[in-house]
């Protein structure tokens, strides 16, 4: 069959079945980045216990591949030690998922964000 | 002629009317209306008129230029077309064309009316169970079977592929789906359609057309209506912008 859209079988399988998809209610630490004026927005919430990350999910209003860098992220995520977490790129995530076509690439670098500005979050809290 | 993304209906005949007390050329791109709408060239004053086979029941790759007007070639060559346009002409392509537009001209008034039936069955279906749902274009000089839309706290995209999923075809003037196969960011633009009736970008993102066509049933129409609301519950349900309204409207905390 011809596909209409040119992901990865592995990017389709996150985006119709995302995992660890939803809230924290007793998050350790958020991230939000993106906008939906720019048609993406990701919303990152992490549960860290003595440096580790326990727990990870993600609300995202955004493209096939923007649902899919989120939801392969988590995974990324959850057992990393925090200072592992903050080293998780771009490339790491697209690379995760078999590749995003060129024009999406942005979706990867916002769940790169997405990291940092959870960790942020944390460290901020801790003050 | 007729907006493909938003399906509204231009007033031919007074552009024709305007382009003519002016002695303005007026090129009419008829493709998506050419199937359902009446064409007059001499009512409408219409020197140049654009047709697609594909959206005219005619196969890909052929398509037709009515010239009223002397005009130059693009391309030089062969003499073919009277040296409009060089090249062996594609003559299956153009007789299953002009078979398409006998066909037309017999047909079109009673397709037309069953268009119209399908597009307000989906149109009302929809209303009547999706969230957040906001139309676009004109509510009645529309194309027959045409249904656009948009809905807040979604993204096109996302609608489009899990429709596609269940077999459902639709198109999205979404920023995100315009240009899949660009080469950067910078192939990713807002529908400029949307952008001109004063659709804010972030809602061009989430906007869906569906075109029916004489091959649509009552029962792809009720299809439709039956797996849509589902789509867009999972798709809210995900949605950080949802969250935040629901959240400022006190309905969760």
């Amino acid at each position: 069959m011809n596909k209409p859209f040119p992901y990865s079988d592995l990017v389709m399988d996150h985006f119709a079945n995302p995992r660890n998809m939803g809230e924290i209610a007793d998050a350790s630490a958020v991230g939000d980045v993106g906008n939906p004026t720019c048609g993406d927005m990701m919303r990152l919430y992490l549960k860290i216990e003595n440096g580790i990350i326990v727990d990870a999910k993600f609300k995202t209003f955004g493209c096939g591949a923007a649902i899919a860098s989120s939801s392969i992220l988590t995974e990324m995520l959850i057992g990393k030690k925090v200072e592992d977490a903050m080293k998780i790129s771009n490339e790491a995530v697209a690379e995760a998922l078999g590749g995003l076509p060129p024009v999406k690439i942005h979706c990867s670098v916002m769940a790169e964000e997405a990291v940092k500005a959870a960790l942020d979050d944390f460290e901020k809290r801790k003050k | 002629m007729a907006n493909p993304e938003i399906g509204v209906i231009q007033d031919i005949t007074q552009i024709g009317e305007i382009c003519r007390k002016y002695g303005a050329t007026f090129h009419c791109d008829a493709t998506t209306a050419a199937a359902m709408l009446e064409i007059d060239i001499k009512a409408q004053n219409i020197d140049l008129l654009t047709l697609s086979g594909h959206n005219m029941y005619a196969p890909v790759g052929v398509g037709a230029l009515y010239a009223g007007k002397q005009i130059a070639a693009l391309f030089e060559g062969g003499n073919q077309e009277m040296g409009l346009r060089p090249g062996t002409e594609n003559f299956a392509g153009a007789a299953s064309m002009g078979k398409a537009c006998e066909l037309i001209a017999q047909n079109r008034v009673q397709w037309d009316k069953e268009l119209t039936r399908l597009g307000q069955r989906l149109w009302d279906g929809l209303a009547a169970k999706i969230p957040f749902i906001h139309f676009t274009g004109h509510a009645t000089k529309r194309l027959p079977g045409h249904v656009s839309f948009w809905v807040e706290h979604i993204e096109g995209e996302s609608l489009l592929l899990l429709l596609n999923m269940k077999g459902v075809m639709a198109s999205s003037g979404s920023a995100c789906s315009s240009n899949l196969k660009g080469r950067d960011e910078e192939d990713l633009v807002a529908s400029h359609v949307l952008t001109a009736i004063g659709v804010p970008n972030d809602i061009c993102a989430g906007s869906i057309t569906f075109s029916l066509s004489k091959y649509n049933t009552e029962s792809d129409v009720d299809y439709v209506i039956e797996i849509t609301p589902g789509i867009v519950e999972k798709l809210l349900a995900m949605s950080p912008s949802y969250s935040d309204y629901m959240r400022k409207k006190g309905v969760i905390r």
